[in-house]
């Protein structure tokens, strides 16, 4: 096993290679710089900003210079915030970020799981339809309209929670459900094809045969396998909770890395951007690692080696 | 919506006197599956509005009226007004030809990218193919929506440029299904017959493989459209996708969400346009997975 998690993680090396490079070069080829204000600066100004930022320098000088700070954990200073490196705005911005993904992580499985079994417990019957509809509808309405449906019936009518804002625990809830929402379903939907799946296995038929009672067959024989779809789905999930994080970020006005990823590519703050492309790509290939680990846990038929 | 069902009834009863095709059969099980056909209907009727919106729209895209800004529904402005008293539901109209322009176009271009590539390494197999998987594992482990957002940064905030990055980002799941199926054909006798003749491998793809590989994909087709339009919807929702003065139901929703506690509807009419839209083209690809699914059982027996 220790041998597989260090095989993926040097396998992971030209993996973060390609996408800082890429991002790189993107970034440096677009027309327009961080530093064109709306007032044009004199030309000496921007010969030492540029100068400063080793700008002037050639393409290749840059890129190896950027590689070298990257390799020391350095991402560079911030060009349009220029009290701040972008460490430490993705150390204060990251955090944040996590409990929000974290919690809207938990919703979805305590949402998905238990309606996913129920449904196929039930199977064609009106619990059934229920969770199905309520996933393909959880997965086509958009984070926006349930942000706006959430604020305005929560915070606004009943006046339980508020409407935006962040640092308390009431500030929570709002976002990590409307992030939740959408992977809920599509836990529901994978969760349902696996207790389906399991159901109908040998195994099963022998525990009920031997008189084993129903909540006992259900949790000890057929709970763990029947969340393996799910687990192998955590991986793309973390992800897609992660992007659809800016959009529920903003809407509810939270500090969050995602936020601040939107700004800087507004304001072509290119190190910011490509610091958060490379914490968010390793973290990504983190998570599915993990992921993977888990799986080889729950599924003994699986071996790394 | 019946003149739609009565037409393709039509159809069905005009294929069937020409024996059961694997399109007549799956055909006859989608209609029997109630919600595709709502979905089927409804995207009728979106893409009847979207195309006949400068005909019918009650007021102009651009009227603004000061006097009537921020206007509740009412039946002069059926969605009420926004901040500069343009008729919200003539903008959600507007908004329709643009999202669901974006969704098809990117859709397409990601269609193109995914059969030509996937259908390629299927077909050749061996080292190549191997290589050109293991570049779509890669690929598969990136946070896309991000190099989406570089992509749009970069090149400029234009329409094109936007389906052109959401379409090449959208592309790999495509790759695998023609792929898979591409493998399938490849061994077929009818490839041997085509490779006697002396085809070569260009035209054997063209006219051969993918033809064949298309019923995974049109499913997988409708399937995308939805996520596309999604995207679509939170970059624009961003201020990063469809600019002003073009508006998308995504730029729509932005540009109602500052006010949503003062005029919830600014927000509203374009998301559940959107939404329903959404939940049309889910309901109609899954229905369509399902009619052709146990066609496809038979095929591998």
């Amino acid at each position: 096993m220790t041998a597989y998690i260090g095989r993926r993680l040097i396998g992971a090396i030209p993996t973060i290679l390609i996408i800082v490079t890429f991002a790189f070069f993107m970034m440096r080829i677009a027309p327009g710089g961080p530093f064109d204000a709306e007032r044009a600066l004199p030309p000496d100004v921007i010969r030492n900003i540029e100068a400063k930022y080793h700008l002037d320098e050639p393409l290749h000088v840059q890129y190896w210079r950027y590689m070298k700070d990257l390799f020391r954990g350095d991402l560079g200073p911030s060009f349009k915030s220029p009290d701040w490196t972008v460490n430490e705005m993705v150390a204060r911005t990251l955090p944040v970020s996590l409990i929000l993904g974290t919690w809207a992580l938990l919703f979805a499985l305590c949402i998905g799981i238990p309606a996913g079994f129920i449904a196929a417990l039930r199977r064609n019957a009106a619990p059934d339809y229920a969770a199905m509809t309520f996933a393909v509808i959880g997965i086509s309405v958009p984070n926006f309209v349930v942000a706006a449906l959430l604020m305005n019936l929560v915070a606004v009518k009943l006046g339980v929670l508020d409407v935006a804002g962040w640092g308390q625990w009431r500030h929570v809830v709002l976002p990590a459900v409307t992030l939740g929402l959408p992977y809920a379903a599509y836990i529901a939907r994978l969760s349902r094809a696996g207790m389906l799946e399991v159901i109908r296995q040998d195994y099963v038929r022998t525990a009920r045969a031997k008189g084993l009672s129903e909540p006992v067959i259900l949790l000890r024989h057929a709970f763990k396998p029947a969340i393996l779809p799910v687990v192998s789905f955590l991986g793309p999930a973390a992800a897609a909770i992660l992007t659809g994080s800016l959009v529920v970020e903003k809407i509810f006005q939270i500090p969050g890395l995602g936020w601040h990823f939107v700004t800087s590519a507004l304001n072509r703050d290119y190190t910011m951007v490509m610091g958060t492309v490379i914490v968010y790509s390793s973290m990504l290939i983190l998570f599915n690692l993990l992921v993977d680990v888990a799986y080889g846990f729950l599924d003994p038929r699986i071996r790394y080696d | 919506m019946k003149g739609e069902e009565k037409k393709s009834g039509g159809t069905a009863a005009a294929s069937a006197t020409r024996g059961r095709s694997l399109w007549t059969d799956a055909w006859r099980r989608l209609r029997r599956n109630r919600m595709a056909m709502a979905g089927l209907a409804i995207l009728g009727v979106m893409v009847a509005v979207a195309l006949l919106t400068p005909l019918i729209a009650p007021y102009g895209f651009a009227d603004i009226s000061l006097e009537e800004q921020n206007q509740p529904p009412c039946r002069a402005h059926w969605m009420g007004t926004d901040h500069l008293g343009r008729d919200l539901m003539t903008r959600v109209m507007y908004g329709a030809r643009i999202s669901l322009a974006v969704g098809i176009c990117a859709t397409l271009v990601s269609l193109f990218i995914g059969v030509t590539y996937g259908a390629l390494a299927g077909f050749v197999g061996g080292r190549a193919d191997n290589v050109m998987m293991r570049f779509v594992d890669v690929l598969y482990g990136l946070p896309f929506m991000f190099f989406v957002i570089i992509l749009v940064v970069v090149a400029g905030r234009s329409i094109i440029n936007l389906f052109i990055a959401l379409g090449a980002v959208q592309w790999l799941t495509m790759s695998r299904i023609a792929r898979g199926q591409a493998m399938s054909i490849r061994s077929r006798d009818f490839i041997t017959a085509a490779r006697t003749c002396g085809a070569g491998t260009p035209r054997i793809l063209l006219t051969h493989v993918i033809p064949n590989l298309l019923g995974p994909v049109i499913v997988y087709f409708t399937l995308t459209i939805p996520a596309v339009m999604l995207e679509e919807a939170f970059l624009s929702f961003l201020g990063l996708g469809v600019q002003p003065p073009n508006a998308s139901w995504g730029s729509l929703a932005s540009e109602g969400i500052g006010s949503i506690t003062l005029y919830p509807w600014q927000i509203f009419f374009p998301g559940f346009a959107l939404a329903v839209t959404l939940l049309a083209l889910n309901f109609l690809g899954d229905g369509l997975r399902d009619a052709l699914d146990p066609l496809m059982k038979e095929a591998r027996k």
